[in-house]
């Protein structure tokens, strides 16, 4: 499901390369830990798969599409099969729960029926139904990461990206908040959370690659690929 | 382009009110701008209107000797009009030219109440056709005919005329470098204002890019905010200027003396279609475009 050759990744010539001739494979199907110090190069790994940022040499794979070589226009037709999730949720504050979730559907251009039905069902999923109508600021932390996971998931996506998702939150939310990761995969979605926080592994053991300085140091589960 | 239209609108609206305070800061921005323009836009029309109406009223007056009579006057005006810089030419016996003073002095009618015989000669006044106005072409006329058997003195009124197209002229250099100037200023001021709009919204955008919006779409309910919030401050604008032309511009016009003079000017209002039609949106939709290429969406 996403393949990565050679993958260089440079933000300037003074540092040293963020990513630095990475190969690996993530099949379909499959949830992995991206593990690592910070500055290992977590993010920017993510980041190449949304086609955030492109590497600097080598190709990046997402469902059989060539993410370096994508045209500008093409690129928010790759979004629409990818969910993400951040450390510091990205809601929009002047927006409430609902509207909020509701953002995925919208840039899809569904019906207001449609919209309504899925954002109500993804709410359910997340156990937020009953604060539809809230905004942000009204909620707690793990709340509003369960509204950011509603509206990755509420889209269907075949790949889901986490960059430190429990990083903002104590351990019994973070638990929870994996649990729901967890379901997403369940469903069939690819899954990748970058993480630096061993507990949320250990809790629920799966794949772990571990990246340091822009190279991957270990991998549990990788063939050659 | 994905959705319907009626979404772009829903989202424009729902910006706007969610964001009172901004948009009643640029709404008051665009609408300043837009006024001060058509302010300069009614003056410039006014001077342009004012000057054609004076010039049309310029003539050459030709004072007739004592012994000159009727006959000889009106001979003398028929060979003036068939001239080709002559639009216009009348013989005014002393007695017409009485009566006019009689009439121009309305509010002191008893001064001349005791006159039985016109003080005043006989004239030919000429007015020129409109593209012969210059003054060689004036001179060129009282050349010909000022030394004519029965004419007395001439009056061409050109030093005056000289002196006004000088001072025309140079208003009207002031006028197109001023009027450059405020179209360069508003669009720049509209132009930034939705640019800073738009990063006030940088999270929205970012949030919409994630979820896979297309450039259009993201555009979109941005470009219908400017053209609503361009064309209610162009209306507004229009509005303002209304009133300005109405309780400022038209009295002082009418009982400033220089314009008084020339009975029946009266001050124009045209800069509607400029205003408030096309130019308002379509300017403000250029800006969101502008403003939308430079913060790179
Ligand atoms: N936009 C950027 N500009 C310059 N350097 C960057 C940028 N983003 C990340 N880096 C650098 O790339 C390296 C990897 O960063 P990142 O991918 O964020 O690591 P992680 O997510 O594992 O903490 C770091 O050394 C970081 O300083
Ligand atoms: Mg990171």
């Amino acid at each position: 499901m996403i393949r990565m050759f050679h993958v260089v990744k440079s933000y300037g010539p003074p540092g040293p390369p963020a990513l630095n001739d990475l190969t690996c494979h993530i099949r379909k199907g499959e949830m992995v830990y991206l593990m690592g110090p910070s500055g290992a190069g977590k993010t920017t790994f993510l980041r190449l798969i949304y086609a955030a940022d492109f590497p600097s040499s080598g190709q990046v794979l997402v469902a059989g599409r060539n993410v370096a070589k994508l045209r500008e226009s093409s690129i928010p037709y790759l979004r629409r099969n990818i969910g993400v999730v951040f450390q510091d949720f990205k809601l929009l504050a002047g927006r409430t729960v609902f509207d909020n979730v509701a953002l995925t559907l919208e840039v899809l251009g569904k019906s207001r029926k449609e919209i309504t039905r899925r954002v109500h069902d993804a709410l359910g999923e997340v156990g937020m139904h009953a604060k539809a109508s809230a905004h942000p600021v009204e909620l707690s932390g793990g709340e509003q990461q369960r509204v950011a996971i509603a509206r990755a998931l509420v889209g269907d996506p075949t790949v889901l990206l986490a960059d430190e998702p429990t990083g903002n939150l104590d351990p019994s939310m973070s638990g929870e908040i994996l649990e729901l990761i967890r379901r997403v995969n369940l469903r069939g979605a690819t899954v990748v959370v970058a993480t630096h926080d061993p507990r949320l592994v250990a809790s629920h053991p799966r794949r772990v690659i571990e990246l340091n300085r822009g190279r991957i140091v270990a991998d549990s589960g990788g063939k050659a690929a | 382009m994905t959705g319907a239209p009626l979404y772009f609108f829903r989202r424009a609206l729902a910006n706007i009110a969610g964001e009172r305070t901004a948009t009643g800061l640029t709404l008051s921005v665009v609408t300043i701008s837009f006024l001060i323009f058509g302010v300069y836009v009614t003056i410039a029309q006014n001077a342009a209107h004012f000057m054609s109406d004076f010039a049309g009223r310029v003539q050459i007056v030709f004072d007739l000797r004592r012994d000159a009579d009727a006959l000889a006057g009106e001979a003398l005006a028929s060979k003036l009009r068939a001239e080709p810089q002559v639009a216009e030419a009348r013989y005014v016996s002393p007695a017409d030219a009485l009566d006019r003073l009689r009439r121009d002095l309305t509010h002191a009618p008893d001064l001349l109440h005791a006159l039985t015989e016109s003080p005043l000669p006989a004239s030919v006044e000429v007015t020129l056709k409109a593209e012969y106005r210059e003054r060689p072409d004036i001179a060129r006329l009282i050349e010909r005919y000022a030394h004519a058997p029965i004419v007395d003195a001439v009056d061409a009124g050109d030093e005056f005329m000289d002196a006004f197209t000088r001072v025309l002229a140079g208003i009207w250099v002031a006028g197109v470098v001023i009027g450059a100037f405020l179209m360069v200023s508003a669009v720049f001021i509209v132009a930034n204002t939705i640019r800073l709009t738009i990063i006030r919204r940088r999270g929205e955008i970012e949030n919409m890019r994630l979820v896979g919006a297309t450039n259009a779409f993201v555009k979109a309910p941005f470009l219908i905010e400017g053209i609503l919030v361009g064309a209610t401050g162009a209306l507004a604008a229009a509005g303002g200027l209304y009133l300005l032309y109405r309780f400022i511009l038209v009295p002082v016009a009418v009982s400033a003396p220089v314009i008084s003079v020339f009975t029946g000017f009266e001050p124009v209002f045209l800069p509607w279609r400029d205003l408030a039609g096309a130019s308002g949106s379509v300017r403000s939709w250029a800006g969101s475009a502008r403003s939308c290429r430079s913060a790179g969406i």
